[in-house]
């Protein structure tokens, strides 16, 4: 437990930290008369593509691949807890459900579930500081790219209100928004790209499926799997062709991620198929559970019984090197 | 729970974003102009209009329809985009380019299409007539050089940069065309050479529409947010002037006097011989619109749609009439009437004497 309690703090106190910064500079924005959105997100995220423009030799294309890489690894940390997160929140299902048929009173189980939590170290919304991210990197992308690259002299316009007086980035306008066979300021009319999101996002959902929820739980998440891919290729449809871009390399990251944290079995082509997984039998894994509850400390209880094949292994060798690290604290 | 809410949340947004957010479409904003007793404007996204120029009684427009083609055995073709550049009319046609990269020559009587010329990309700038010669400078980095007439290439195309800003043709054959890459290239018009090789270069694209200052001063602005006196015959800069944002609108020229509006909302006034500038008023928002001088008055628009009548002297606001619908079209005096079409492709109309606005049309 005492290994556990820096990490809670650790996790709650960062996101929190940046909510506080960013809770702060809407309030002075506002306070200034500034729209807090353009000001804080769209107008730095403009002039750093603009930058990155550059360092691509003028291939815009290139140039939101290369933002895409670089925010994703500075936003590691959050992605790998997220996995974890996850990978915990998997671990922990059969207390969950214990917890659930156990106390019939909300605040009384709603009370356990938090104890279940702090035990194994999970920050319940940790896993939303990288949607977050990625949330407000989306819509701030899309209203970038309509400025930056959005092939039309009423663009320019808008951008002109946005750009930072540096004589580098004005030097860049107009920014050559041809990439590929797409022209990243306007929805691709071939489909290839919101095709290739759709799919790429499909694979990443697949692969990121818990088997060992419910059946109620794997059903919604079935649902899911088809329904964000589609969602997506359906978005991507009316955005920028940039944005598209972004996803795609975004799940391309997020599949590197999955497989450092689960491990190569992740890439299994049979998970990619869309065959309803069954889930174990919750006394099952719930026995495994009291099993590696006993051999296994409470901060690294995380690491719980009756998860697929795939990421167990992993998740057991992951285990070992967290707790070699924590040796070597000592 | 947040594995299945935080995606629906993430996707909610998202189609929050993608529904509550557009992309700019090329609209257009030429400034209309009269020719003989006839308004020619783009009142509706890639179509030209003829109106009469007194009682504003539509004539012909320009594509007709939803499909339409242009001279003999050429296919037919569905849209023209935005008009950007002003329309030019000649002694049996007017021309115009379109944002769906072609140049159109047009009858005047009945806006039938003569000819068509595939730039390749799109256009923005306006076109220079001069006598049978046709100037088309386009997006796609080169300046065409056409035959008025039939629209066939009467010299290859001279390759100069993207050009947005419409070219000048001073009295004496010279003309100048602006470029994206921050190039001012001065051309001698018959035959067709460069005067200046290298052409004027500054580090940001040029935008601005050049206009002759005093003699041998040629004045021209865009993207690097600083205008320039550009010395007609050494090519050498003879001043320039810094503001806040960048220079777009075509700048108007009188009695060694320029005067050049900004995105900033700032309006100058500057003596096109020494350089010496005074910021006459700012507005509350960007002005992309140029400005014109009529019955001692600078007036100008803003992209709100507030038309702001000015002394040029002091800057002193004589008047403004809020027209609630953004304008990025440079206005028009016409008879003692001011026309600015807005955004939306209405056509407002402004008394001079009275102030008094109504819609011409929409």
């Amino acid at each position: 437990m005492a290994g556990a309690t820096p990490t809670a703090r650790r996790g709650i106190s960062l996101p929190f930290a940046i909510i506080m910064i960013a809770v702060i500079a809407i309030t002075v924005m506002i306070m200034a008369g500034q729209d807090p959105w353009t000001v804080l997100f769209i107008n730095p995220l403009i002039n750093a593509l603009i930058l990155l423009d550059i360092v691509t030799l003028g291939n815009f294309g290139l140039a939101i691949i290369l933002f895409t890489v670089l925010l994703r690894v500075a936003t590691i940390p959050f992605t790998i807890r997220q996995l974890q997160s996850t990978r915990a929140m998997q671990a922990i299902q059969p207390e969950l459900q214990e917890i659930q048929k156990k106390y019939k009173d909300p605040k009384r189980r709603q009370e356990e579930m938090m104890r279940l939590y702090k035990e194994n170290s999970i920050n319940p919304l940790g896993c939303f500081m990288p949607l977050l991210i990625q949330m407000v990197v989306f819509m701030a992308l899309y209203r970038a790219l309509v400025h930056l690259v959005g092939g039309s002299p009423e663009s320019l316009v808008g951008l002109s209100q946005r750009l930072y007086p540096i004589g580098i980035l004005e030097g860049r306008i107009p920014l050559d928004q041809h990439f590929l066979w797409l022209s990243l300021g306007q929805p691709d009319p071939t489909f290839v790209l919101p095709i290739i999101v759709g799919l790429s996002t499909y694979v990443q959902q697949r692969l990121s499926i818990t088997p060992n929820t419910s059946v109620q739980q794997q059903q919604q998440q079935q649902m899911m799997t088809w329904m964000m891919p589609m969602m997506l290729m359906f978005i991507t449809l009316n955005l920028p062709s940039g944005v598209g871009v972004y996803w795609v390399i975004s799940n391309v990251f997020s599949l590197v991620a999955s497989y450092y944290v689960y491990g190569r079995r992740i890439l299994s082509w049979k998970q990619l198929l869309p065959v309803p997984m069954e889930p174990a039998p919750d006394a099952a894994r719930a026995a495994q559970a009291k099993a590696h509850a006993q051999l296994t400390p409470a901060s690294e209880q995380t690491e719980g019984p009756g998860e697929s094949e795939a990421p167990s292994e992993a998740r057991s060798e992951h285990a070992g090197k967290r707790r070699g690290k924590r040796k070597k604290r000592r | 729970m947040p594995k299945l809410l935080a995606p629906t949340i993430l996707l909610g947004l998202a189609l929050l974003a993608a529904g509550c957010a557009r992309i700019d479409k090329p609209s257009g904003w030429a400034r209309p102009t009269i020719v003989d007793g006839t308004l020619y404007v783009s009142l509706d996204k890639g179509k030209l209009s003829a109106l009469d120029a007194a009682s504003y009684e539509p004539k012909w427009v320009f594509p007709a329809g939803d499909e339409f083609a242009c001279g003999s055995g050429e296919p037919r073709r569905r849209k023209l985009d935005g008009i950007y550049g002003e329309p030019v009319v000649g002694e049996d046609l007017v021309y115009f380019g379109a944002y769906d990269s072609r140049v159109y020559a047009l009858n005047k009587n009945d806006g039938s299409c003569q000819w068509s010329f595939d730039t390749g990309d799109p256009m923005v700038a306006g076109l220079v007539l001069d006598g049978d010669r046709l100037y088309a400078a386009s997006t796609d980095g080169k300046l065409y050089i056409l035959n008025a007439d039939t629209g066939q290439e009467a010299v290859g195309a001279v390759e100069v940069g993207d050009a947005w800003a419409s070219p000048l043709l001073s009295e004496d054959g010279q003309l100048y065309v602006p470029t994206m890459d921050g190039e001012l290239w001065k051309f001698s018009t018959s035959p067709l050479d460069r005067s200046w090789t290298p052409p004027f270069k500054v580090d940001a694209g040029l935008l601005s529409m050049p206009v002759l200052g005093d003699e041998g001063t040629v004045v021209v602005g865009g993207i690097g947010r600083t205008l320039y006196g550009i010395d007609t015959k050494t090519r050498e800069k003879k001043w320039s002037v810094d503001a806040g944002n960048w220079f777009w609108g075509e700048p108007v020229a009188t009695d060694g006097t320029v005067f050049a509006t900004n995105l900033s909302g700032a309006i100058y006034r500057i003596d096109s011989a020494t350089g010496e500038s005074r910021e006459l008023y700012r507005a509350d928002n960007p002005i992309r619109a140029g400005a014109v001088l009529d019955t001692g008055a600078l007036i100008t628009v803003d992209t709100s749609g507030l038309v702001l009548f000015l002394n040029p002297e002091d800057g002193t606001l004589i008047k403004d009439v809020d027209l609630k619908k953004g304008v990025y079209s440079t206005p028009l005096v016409n008879e003692g009437e001011l026309l600015v079409l807005a955004r939306n492709g209405t056509l407002f109309s402004i008394d001079l004497e009275t102030y008094a606005v109504r819609e011409v049309t929409r």
